[in-house]
């Protein structure tokens, strides 16, 4: 995994255990290997088995990295054989691995585990044939009772395939030495209820610790680089509080629009979409105290410590507190688009947003006061996601009239994507006889310290599961405390008789309600 | 070079005669020239971030030529200063070359780094500390990679890494690789020594180790490593280095004592004395072929009624086929990607290090003993 300790849930055998019952490990590396398994994909037919999983499975058999006998079943409603869903599968590699061409040799190997199960996942009767096969992998590949599901469906199917796993004791642990688990993908819920009632079902059957909710964010080399930036550095993290940081900007802009997802965007929204899961980690990873330890516990405790601490934005607080919009036509890249309600599939009296924006505070003793501003839109000008903290001004100011025309404040920028880096902005005298000031940044960019290809976040967080390693996962009081966030919000929007939402040009940064929001505080938003 | 990336390349131009002073100055200057080039095309001032100082010691132009060709691929994943020393013979004049080079990776911010490159005649190394160490970039750790065979107890060797952190040698270059590795391991564990070393045929045996490790991370495996009883490892006469690097490492993870080396018709044996009082056996088997490196390592381990052969061969040029066979249980296999790694990304590797590799140290520490112990026999 990506820090230093790894948490160990298996049952069994614990890391220190492990490692002294392999001490070539040491100064190795390269990660442990997984014990063997079988991973059952649910919903093997869909986009994100194509796109994301299988790739990212085929790139780890790459890199070495998957234990000898792993086996994945593929089970979906579509009419495949074995063979049919193989070719399908060497077909998104080759159209989606990061490692192209495909490696012939690697990937034969790899597809030997591959196999199908055509079935319904609302029928029992899907579940028995695939006790059977599973029985019969784990016997021909020697997986001994390792399993990992995986929920690549529509969220709606998520409690009746977990109910039929538990039904047919597909999850059920015969010896102390072999586990289950399985990886539920977002959205967990669409609010706190329905969350809540998710994670009571998942965690009938599944221990909390065999849960791995999937955001892909914090797979990102660079979302985890914010905790090591924050805590191997000593020099930040004594201005990382009130007394130094003016407020801080956290965006994620989309520059599509709903792309053929309009039926789903519709019923949720960003706020659901992005807010509920990626903003809210991002925020959680900038404000929160340092760990006890960098394993998933201690690091989730302290995320949701920063949850329970953000002021909840009670419904009749939501004009002040947050923006909303949806945008208009206008241009992509040179190219017009369609407003959001000229898309396919979203209704035309739609009041779902495409862009949120809020302000939160937490309180806390660190950051008492400080505004965390919030946005995330689509249609917006560039695919950019960045966490700016901007510092309070020179309490007092040596330089008048002139001189201080260029002044302005310290900015400390952690770019998420696409420009992965770390930058800060601050004044120089300009050469010359006169005192002149001027901004300059200083930058840090990933791609051009190390040229090297960063793992796909999906890489990083299946081989994570498989481990058992949960600390880039999200848990159960986490989700819980972010919907509760959000849920506050949503019912604030849902009590506001409103016909129509405030638009914004496609291209746009948002609507003008955004920079009003931010204007009337004396701040403005970012253009990353 | 990234296929996305764009270069632009300053040099200083004609070769300058050499002092401290004469070589900042030329930087400036070409760093200036470059800055204004790069904000020109680009729109942006490039940006140098220093992670390191390499300093690369090559004799005579053959391996000047494959320095520089190995820098042109290195300096691209890790922008710093390089500084090429090439020693010529005596009629060879003391003078530098600089360039500077920035590229920008998919229309980002341009990255730069700068390479110096000096000729000296190899009489005249005795000046070349006084010029390296005000050149290294301070703060960040320097590293010398010697390209060539080295001959570890000259006083040559001993002047110019003196400067350094760390160094990166070839042990397979020189004609003999046990005497080689012997005379590495001495000059590491002098008194006079303050640096950290390491050898590329540790990181050409690389995926070899990891291999190995992952066959003992297997549940049915697991804890067996500590009942090694055999090793056979077949290897081509040019990756004699590389086999003896991978027994020193099993054998020093596993707190093995050195019983006896011999030579045989077949190669070497060796045993070891395990902590628990039993005798584990290492055969070392060079082949005529050439050119693959290591061709297999093969395991037996033992332990009660618990036993497990793990086979790790090489299959083709860039494949190996990994094999365990347990009692009672079915063999598994699989074949994973080995591709021999090219010269920039074994460097590249032993430059994430920078400290001290205890777990080198001590797998050099066992083929040192080898070595000592085939002497006396021979003797």
């Amino acid at each position: 995994m990506s820090f230093a300790s790894r948490a160990t849930t298996e049952p069994g055998i614990a890391d220190s255990a492990r490692s002294q019952l392999n001490p070539l490990r040491e100064g190795l590396l390269i990660e442990r290997t997984p014990d063997p398994l079988v991973m059952v994909i649910f919903g093997a037919s869909g986009d994100l088995t194509r796109r994301k999983l299988i790739p990212a499975l085929y790139n780890l058999a790459l890199e070495r990295l998957l234990p000898p006998g792993f086996s994945v079943v593929g089970v979906a409603r579509q009419d495949m054989t074995g063979r049919g869903f193989r070719e399908r599968m060497r077909d998104a590699v080759n159209e989606f691995s990061r490692r192209r061409p495909i490696d012939d040799a690697v990937w034969s190997s790899f597809a030997d585990g591959i196999s199908y199960l055509r079935g319904d996942f609302t029928e029992g009767e899907t579940y028995q044939r695939l006790d059977d096969h599973l029985a019969t992998l784990e016997q021909e590949r020697g997986t001994l009772g390792n399993r990992l599901f995986y929920l690549a469906t529509p969220p709606d199917y998520y409690d009746d395939i977990v109910a039929f796993i538990g039904a047919h004791g597909l999850a059920t642990t015969e010896r102390e030495t072999c586990w289950k688990r399985v990886i539920v993908e977002k959205p967990f819920g669409s609010d706190l209820e329905t969350a809540r009632a998710l994670n009571r079902n998942v965690n009938n059957v599944f221990a909390e610790q065999d849960v791995f909710r999937i955001d892909h964010y914090l797979g990102k080399e660079t979302v985890q680089n914010i905790i090591a930036f924050r805590f191997a550095n000593g020099i930040f993290e004594p201005l990382w509080n009130r007394q130094y940081v003016d407020h801080v900007q956290i965006t994620v802009a989309e520059s599509l629009g709903v792309e053929g997802r309009g039926g789903y965007y519709d019923e949720t929204g960003a706020m659901r979409d992005m807010v509920q899961n990626h903003l809210l980690q991002l925020l959680t990873l900038v404000a929160m105290e340092p760990p006890v330890e960098l394993s998933a516990d201690p690091v989730r405790d302290e995320k949701v410590k920063v949850l329970r601490a953000v002021r909840p934005i009670k419904p009749d607080l939501v004009r002040r507190f947050t923006v909303r919009a949806q945008y208009g036509a206008g241009y992509e890249s040179g190219i017009p688009v369609p407003g959001y309600l000229d898309e396919e599939r979203v209704a035309s009296d739609s009041l779902s947003e495409t862009f949120a924006a809020l302000k939160l505070f937490i309180d806390n003793w660190r950051w008492a006061g400080v505004p965390f501003y919030l946005r995330t839109g689509k249609r917006m000008p560039k695919r950019v996601t960045e966490i700016a903290i901007q510092f309070k001004r020179a309490p007092h100011l040596l330089f008048s009239g002139n001189a201080a025309d260029g002044m302005e404040p310290n900015v400390l920028t952690l770019g998420i994507q696409p420009d992965e880096g770390i930058a800060l902005k601050f004044a120089v005298k300009v050469p010359g006889p006169m005192m002149s000031l001027r901004s300059v940044h200083m930058g840090f960019q990933y791609g051009a310290s190390f040229n090297v290809q960063s793992p796909d976040a999906y890489e990083r967080l299946l081989l994570d599961a498989m481990l058992g390693d949960g600390t880039l996962f999200t848990r159960r009081d986490e989700v819980e405390a972010a919907w509760d966030i959000v849920t506050q919000i949503t019912d604030g929007w849902d009590r506001i008789e409103i016909d129509q939402l405030p638009s914004y040009e496609s291209g746009s940064w948002g609507p003008v309600e955004a920079d009003a929001f931010l204007k009337m505080e004396g701040r403005s938003w970012r253009q990353p | 070079m990234n296929p996305a990336s764009r270069r632009i390349q300053i040099d200083s131009g004609e070769l300058r005669t050499v002092n401290v002073d004469s070589v900042t100055s030329e930087l400036s200057r070409v760093w200036g020239d470059i800055s204004r080039q790069v904000e020109e095309r680009t729109g942006q001032i490039p940006l140098r971030t220093s992670i390191l100082t390499l300093v690369v010691i090559a004799h005579g132009q053959a391996e000047a030529r494959t320095a520089r060709a190995t820098l042109d691929e290195l300096v691209e994943q890790m922008p710093s200063r390089a500084i090429v020393i090439e020693l010529g013979d005596s009629t060879t004049r003391l003078d530098a070359h600089i360039t500077a080079h920035c590229r920008a990776i998919d229309g980002g911010r341009p990255a730069c780094y700068e390479i110096i490159e000096l000729r000296s005649p190899a009489d005249r190394v005795g000046a070349l500390p006084s010029l390296l160490a005000p050149l290294e970039l301070f703060d960040v750790p320097s590293f010398m990679w010697w390209v060539g065979s080295a001959d570890f107890g000259s006083p040559r060797f001993r002047r110019l890494t003196a400067s350094v952190e760390r160094i990166i040698v070839d042990t397979s270059q020189a004609e003999s690789a046990l005497d080689s590795l012997s005379g590495y391991h001495t000059f590491l564990n002098h008194e006079d020594c303050h640096c950290t070393g390491t050898d590329l045929n540790w990181a050409r045996a690389t995926s070899w180790r990891e291999l190995i490790t992952q066959s003992f991370d297997h549940p049915l495996t697991i804890g067996l490593v500590w009942d090694i009883q055999r090793i056979e490892a077949a290897y081509d006469p040019n990756a004699e280095a590389q086999a003896l690097l991978i027994i020193g490492w099993i054998a020093s993870r596993l707190g093995w004592t050195l019983h006896a080396a011999i030579q045989t018709p077949d190669g070497i044996s060796v045993s070891f004395a395990t902590p628990g009082g039993d005798e584990a056996s290492v055969n070392l088997n060079p082949q005529t072929s050439v050119g693959v490196g290591l061709r297999s390592v093969r395991i037996l381990a033992s332990a009660r009624r618990n036993a497990v052969r793990i086979a790790i061969r090489r299959r083709g040029g860039d494949l190996a086929a990994v094999s365990i066979e347990t009692a009672g249980a079915a063999r598994q296999e699989r074949v994973v990607r080995d591709q021999e790694p090219r010269l920039c990304d074994l460097i590249g590797r032993e430059l994430l290090l920078h400290t001290r590799d205890p777990v080198f140290d001590e797998s050099l520490d066992v083929v040192a003993g080898i070595v000592a112990r085939l002497r006396a026999t021979h003797d």
